[in-house]
């Protein structure tokens, strides 16, 4: 019975004792709390741990530091010193983690930049070719100019009938075509001309070369004058030398009189094509 | 032998503590520390962290001041913990400064791929 008693009254003390322990134990330190609840928070965010895990893992370590001192002291001072470098490592994991995502984002778009840059360069070439295929649409209209796609070019034939007879002046018809032309030509600057004057074979070799001369020279002038460098315009006279029809009879010989303007491809100039 | 083991207890208990007293009450002063500090402050200043972290770099100096005070008083301890919160306060700031830096880096490359867009777009106008 005694016993009992004994073993009942040593109970409660030992119970009593508990909770005087447990008392001790919810004393607390703030500046530790909100360490323990920071770097639990960077723990609960997985993508913490993919991009900083070493200053995570310091973090931790510098917190557990803390509890440690705490655990073992509760001096205030100490504690509240190791969990102010905690907080800060905490900082530094979430400064770190972001940095990293943002390298790796940053990285991401340097290659969408650089996708995009060779699309805006594919897209001018394309621009480029389908400028050209337009200038040369546009010059195919020109039927009055018989426009032809030849190796040298594309050969515009202004005939005898565009110049005042025997003369090398141009008719108000002739000045209509070449002004629609000095157009595609002024928005086409990457494209040289050749212009070359051709006579029938009626005459004297040497008037006919000068009068195929001045004729290529008036188309030329014409251009010049509508704004088309000279520096792009190469003339010739060829006088009677290359007829594209007889010269028996009035038909040919009207067709053989004529001033060609040819448009040459893309980088060519005049010596390329040269007769 | 109860007895003997408690002297035993007793001795090896003062054999630890009296040396540890003995650390905390004669501590150097942590001079060396405080001038890394202060290096570390220097150092943020030339990396342009005060642009990206003011606050923290405040923060830092106010640590070094104190830490200075500190030592000028005698107060070792107190001192070197100051210096370690120099420390961190720099490291934090560094971090900080690169994180802004790279989320900087990442808007600076968006709006170039904006304009890149637009720029393509209306070629395709055309």
């Amino acid at each position: 019975m005694n016993n009992i008693k004994k073993k009942i009254v040593s109970a409660i003390t030992l119970v009593s004792s508990y909770s005087f322990l447990a008392g001790c134990a919810t004393s607390h330190n703030p500046a530790l709390e909100q360490a323990q609840a920071e770097i639990a928070n960077l723990q609960s965010n997985p993508e913490i741990a993919t991009n900083a895990p070493v200053a995570l893992y310091e973090a931790k370590k510098a917190l557990t530091k803390a509890e440690s001192a705490w655990d073992a002291t509760e001096d205030d001072v100490k504690v509240n010193h190791l969990a102010y470098i905690a907080k800060r490592r905490a900082e530094i994991t979430q400064y770190t983690a972001n940095r990293n995502m943002n390298e790796a984002q940053q990285k991401a778009l340097e290659e969408q930049r650089q996708q995009l840059a060779l699309n805006s360069k594919t897209k001018d070439i394309k621009q480029a070719q389908n400028k050209v295929k337009m200038l040369e649409d546009e010059l195919m209209k020109m039927k009055e100019l018989k426009p032809e796609k030849t190796e040298r070019g594309l050969v515009l034939t202004l005939g005898d009938v565009l110049f005042a007879t025997g003369k090398a002046q141009l008719t108000a018809g002739a000045s209509n075509n070449l002004f629609k032309l000095t157009t595609f030509l002024n928005e086409n600057t990457d494209r040289n001309i050749l212009i070359e004057g051709h006579t029938d074979s009626v005459g004297s070799e040497d008037m006919n070369l000068r009068l195929s001369l001045r004729r290529a020279d008036a188309v030329t002038g014409f251009l010049a004058r509508n704004g088309v460098d000279r520096l792009r315009i190469t003339t010739k006279g060829y006088g009677e030398l290359y007829p594209v029809a007889s010269n028996d009879n009035a038909t040919g010989r009207q067709l053989n009189r004529r001033v060609e303007l040819i448009v040459l491809d893309q980088g060519k100039t005049a010596n390329d094509v040269r007769r | 032998m109860n007895k003997i083991n408690a002297l035993k207890r007793l001795y090896l208990i003062s054999s630890i503590s009296i040396p540890l007293t003995l650390v905390a009450c004669g501590s150097n002063p942590p001079t060396e520390q405080i001038s890394v500090a202060e290096h570390l402050i220097r150092e943020s200043d030339i990396n342009k962290s005060t642009e990206y972290a003011p606050l923290e770099i405040r923060i830092a100096r106010e640590n070094l001041d104190a830490a200075k005070a500190a030592l000028a008083a005698g107060h070792n301890d107190e001192a070197k913990r100051l210096a370690e919160k120099v420390a961190v306060d720099v490291e934090t700031a560094g971090a900080k400064a690169d994180s802004v830096r790279a989320k900087n880096a990442v808007d600076e490359l968006q709006k170039s791929i904006r304009t890149l867009s637009q720029e393509i777009d209306s070629k395709s106008n055309f």
